[in-house]
């Protein structure tokens, strides 16, 4: 995937609506800031998914998707939260095959998702 | 101004919560429950903002504490937390939190409200 900007997209369930509501509540700076903070932590919350899931370490598949759900939902990144929340369930029941079906398609929906974030901070 | 803590270890979470919070309430916040059962006695606190997946102590825990305290035990605690599944609502409340919201924060006047809700009932 390239650098270019990615628009909203319906299939990847990224609401722009989030970023301007955060605009009006805090201007430039609070939607800079949380940007920058999910650019970091999303990056190594997906890595301990992958790694646990992996590992079959059921008890980090736990706690990093629960972090993501809300870090995501709170910019709009409803697809990366409704994913961490079905991972989350699957890990708590250890689902090994329904973790592994999930983690292609969480990796995917990240990585959309913090693309349109890098390209809606590009144009703060 | 009333004052509200807010009990949060994810650093977006309680950024944003800040940042809806702030123009209307006082806020003190901790990123973990034993850090915020030492001061609450003496920060004269109105309504706690506890999220439920915390380190070292979960917001449960965390809960039972200031309902053990006397001097905290009547404290309104809302439950702020990304459990949402259905019956996690009943879940909590049970335990004793006084309301229950859930994150993402997608409505930020609904948890102004719910706070302000909580501050009036109690006087």
């Amino acid at each position: 995937m390239n650098d270019q900007f990615i628009k909203p997209d319906d299939s990847l369930e990224i609401d722009p609506h989030f970023l301007d509501r955060l605009k009006e509540l805090g201007g430039p700076k609070l939607i800079s800031e949380l940007i920058t903070m999910y650019l970091t932590r999303g990056s190594d919350l997906l890595d301990t998914i992958v790694a646990g899931i992996e590992s079959q370490d059921f008890n980090s598949v736990k706690n990093a998707p629960h972090s993501l759900i809300s870090s995501a939902g709170n910019l709009g990144g409803k697809r990366v939260s409704k994913l961490s929340i079905a991972i989350e369930a699957a890990a708590m029941d250890e689902q090994i095959d329904i973790l592994d079906e999930l983690k292609p398609d969480l990796i995917l929906a990240q990585d959309y998702f913090q693309h349109y974030l890098q390209g809606a901070f590009e144009q703060l | 101004m009333k004052r509200i803590a807010i009990i949060e270890d994810n650093p977006d979470n309680l950024m944003l919560a800040e940042a809806i919070l702030s123009p209307s309430f006082d806020i003190v916040s901790f990123e973990n429950g034993p850090d915020a059962l030492s001061a609450l006695p003496d920060l004269n606190v109105d309504v706690v903002l506890l999220d439920i997946s915390l380190p070292r102590m979960d917001g449960v825990a965390v809960l039972e504490s200031i309902r053990r305290d006397e001097r905290l035990k009547n404290l309104p605690v809302i439950a702020l937390t990304a459990h949402a599944m259905v019956g996690d609502r009943e879940k909590y409340l049970a335990k004793g939190f006084d309301e229950y919201f859930t994150k993402p924060i997608v409505d930020f006047n609904a948890l102004i409200a719910l706070v302000q809700r909580m501050i009036d009932q109690v006087g």
